[in-house]
């Protein structure tokens, strides 16, 4: 479509809709619950106060697990909303069923985005969303793994936080649980910390272009073995999900992993001392990269054309460096425009965080997780493989095996 | 079991900090009182309040009916096939609910019924435990009864309403709680066949203090600790029955 065509035929749509038929509804579906469901839905009033001709009704499934299920049912049924959150797997698994959208026209238009808007936007959040040359998603919210650490101890200590994960594992071994009240780091039973640590030694989980799986290479299988070996030498605690950011704030552990967005949830807990956040060290022979997470927006084929430019006008207003500066130091999510960071109330937010600024800045080289839809369900079978390694169900060799044959033979169906 | 209650209401108490330290403390240090009003105020509990109750009112009556009518059939009529259709009714029990949201979801979009209070209600007005559990009751009431009824003009629902639903009342008891507590627990069915925030449950306005994140424990404790209360009290009422209808329903096959 061309841009100037695309221009008029969304005036032209508005308008008419504006005139004739009022508002134009666009339906929202979402997973965000609680305070980030308060922060979001706060931002979609402010976008339907300032855009009298749209109507966003915004719909919290509340957990990712009941979005997935009612946005493939939906897309069965033949009724999905006009947007939504959508991990890239779920999105090429719409893109296959013709689901969704391509975002070219809108992207190319003179309402989207010029080159120097593109590059505002951090490289691997824009480029995720691409399949070949065609854009199916926007970005939506990005966050990184990164570790916790409890600042005052290292300050007070005379440490610096590791910056090789050599340096990591000794910092264990300096504070052995049974000579004091705390263990160093509680290692987690999680998919990202894995994912993260096997990316920065050159490791690879699955290739999209052609469905081959490596999480059982030598790699992976190196990497699973030192990790059950650091939990059998004593010197760290398993920690599955986000349970040990609880004993973290707690002041029972000195490193914890999360979601860079976990610091607000931490920080209303009341620490009694400053936390500070790092990416994940990596080996001196590797590379120091993190992993990004987190969704995307789609808009669904169904809906109208009026609906369609209507859903654009919102991504695009929600991915201004404004309301991304807004969002982030509302939510800890990563903003995805570079710009952002230079905003007042960004500025402001990391300067009270402690390595905040750092971890952002390490998002134009983060890495992103496979987006082939099979992986929707690989990732549930590396993270059972990881758990049952950890905890010494079976060996890490054969537990990355298990969990990458079921990925293989899922796959074979998409390939 | 007292021990998960006692720890619900008295983490309610705690400040956030004391809730999750180690080693746990039994007795609030500093009562914090105010987690109530914080829970109270970021959710719509009374609309949801009166969600829930709304749908377990309805949800039970269609049990009740569907549970009584079945189990009647199973366990006083001949028919052909019979146990055969109660064990498929019975290997419904074993599909996990997962597996039929989709089709759910997809005939509730036929009958136009997503984010509407019938989506909520009417697939779950037929419960298999119940009919079983019924059926089994049924099925201990002399057969004797029935030949008297008919001598006496009784005709099959007068037999049913008038002596088989009088003494099978422990076992309409537990369906009822069964019913209730399911109907309150309820939280995945409704956040996938609603959209409209003033549809939802509950269980949906707990799930606002739990995060992927992190969970915040002393206001999901507050909020839990009023949103069981309605269900302590119920079973407090009606315990004598529950227990009753389970030693009375192994007396025969």
């Amino acid at each position: 479509m061309n841009k100037r065509f695309f221009a008029l035929f969304s005036l032209a749509v508005l308008s008419c809709s504006n005139g004739q038929r009022g508002k134009v509804t666009v339906t929202f579906w979402h997973a965000m619950g609680g305070r980030l469901g308060t922060v979001l839905d706060s931002l979609v009033e402010d976008f339907n106060g300032k855009h009298t001709e749209i109507r966003i009704i915004s719909s919290s499934v509340g957990n990712y697990g009941a979005l997935a299920q009612k946005l493939m049912a939906s897309v069965m049924a033949g009724k999905p909303p006009v947007m939504a959150q959508s991990y890239e797997s779920w999105t090429d698994q719409f893109r296959r069923a013709g689901a969704i959208v391509p975002l070219n026209a809108f992207v190319e238009s003179d309402a989207g985005y010029s080159k120097d808007e593109i590059e505002d936007f951090f490289r691997p959040v824009w480029e995720n969303n691409y399949w070949g040359d065609t854009i199916w998603s926007m970005p939506f919210n990005k966050s990184l793994g990164v570790l916790f650490y409890n600042a005052d101890f290292f300050d007070s200590a005379g440490i610096s936080f590791p910056s090789t994960w050599e340096e990591m594992v000794r910092l264990c071994s300096l504070f052995p649980p049974e000579k004091n009240d705390y263990y160093a780091f509680a290692l987690p039973s999680n998919t990202w910390f894995f994912e993260t640590a096997l990316f920065q030694r050159k490791g690879r989980l699955l290739d999209d272009a052609t469905g081959e799986v490596y999480f059982d290479d030598s790699i992976s299988a190196q990497l699973l073995t030192e990790l059950v070996f650091l939990l059998k030498s004593g010197n760290c605690r398993l920690g599955t999900g986000y349970d040990g950011q609880d004993e973290f704030v707690s002041g029972n552990i000195l490193i914890s992993w999360g979601s860079v967005v976990s610091y607000s949830f931490m920080a209303k807990k009341n620490p009694s001392f400053r936390i500070g956040i790092a990416t994940l060290p990596a080996p001196l022979w590797g590379e120091d990269v993190s992993v990004i997470s987190g969704t995307n927006i789609v808009i669904f084929s169904k809906s109208s054309p009026e609906q369609q430019v209507a859903a654009w006008e919102f991504i695009k207003w929600f991915n201004s460096p404004e309301v991304q500066a807004a969002w982030s130091a509302s939510t800890g999510y990563v903003p995805t425009r570079k710009s952002s960071l230079d905003a007042r109330i960004m500025k402001s937010y990391m300067s009270g965080i402690r390595g905040l600024e750092e971890v952002y800045l390490k998002m134009s080289d983060a890495l992103t997780e496979p987006k082939t839809g099979a992986w929707f369900a690989g990732r549930i079978y590396l993270s059972r493989s990881i758990e049952y390694a950890l905890r010494e169900v079976v060996s890490p060799e054969k537990s990355l095996r298990i969990g990458a044959d079921k990925l293989r033979r899922d796959l074979r169906e998409d390939f | 079991m007292i021990l998960p209650f006692y720890w619900m209401v008295l983490t309610a108490f705690k400040t956030p900090s004391e809730a999750i330290s180690v080693p746990p403390t039994w007795i609030p240090s500093e009562w914090t009182f105010s987690n109530f009003s914080e829970a109270w105020s970021k959710v719509p509990w009374l609309k949801y309040f009166f969600n829930t109750a709304l749908v377990a009112v309805f949800i039970l009556a269609g049990n009740l009916l569907t549970s009584i009518l079945a189990g009647f059939a199973f366990s006083n009529f001949d028919f052909k096939g019979k146990e055969k259709v109660f064990l498929l009714f019975l290997a419904t029990m074993m599909i996990p609910m997962p597996v039929y949201i989709i089709p759910g979801y997809l005939i509730l979009t036929y009958l136009n019924w997503i984010d509407t209070y019938a989506a909520l209600i009417v697939p779950w007005t037929v419960s298999v435990f119940s009919v079983f559990l019924v059926r089994q009751h049924m099925k201990t009431i002399p057969r004797e009864l029935w030949d008297a009824a008919r001598i006496d003009g009784c005709g099959k629902f007068g037999y049913l309403w008038r002596i088989v639903v009088p003494l099978i009342k422990p076992a309409l008891a537990t369906v009822s709680i069964f019913s209730v507590v399911s109907s309150w627990n309820s939280f995945l069915w409704p956040l996938v066949v609603t959209n409209s925030k003033h549809l939802r449950p509950i269980q949906v306005g707990l799930a606002y203090f739990t995060q992927e994140q992190s969970t915040d424990y002393t206001l999901l404790s507050a909020a839990a600790t009023f949103t069981a209360l309605p269900l302590i009290v119920l079973f407090l009422f009606a315990q004598k029955r529950i227990i009753n209808s389970f030693a009375r329903s192994g007396l025969k096959d």
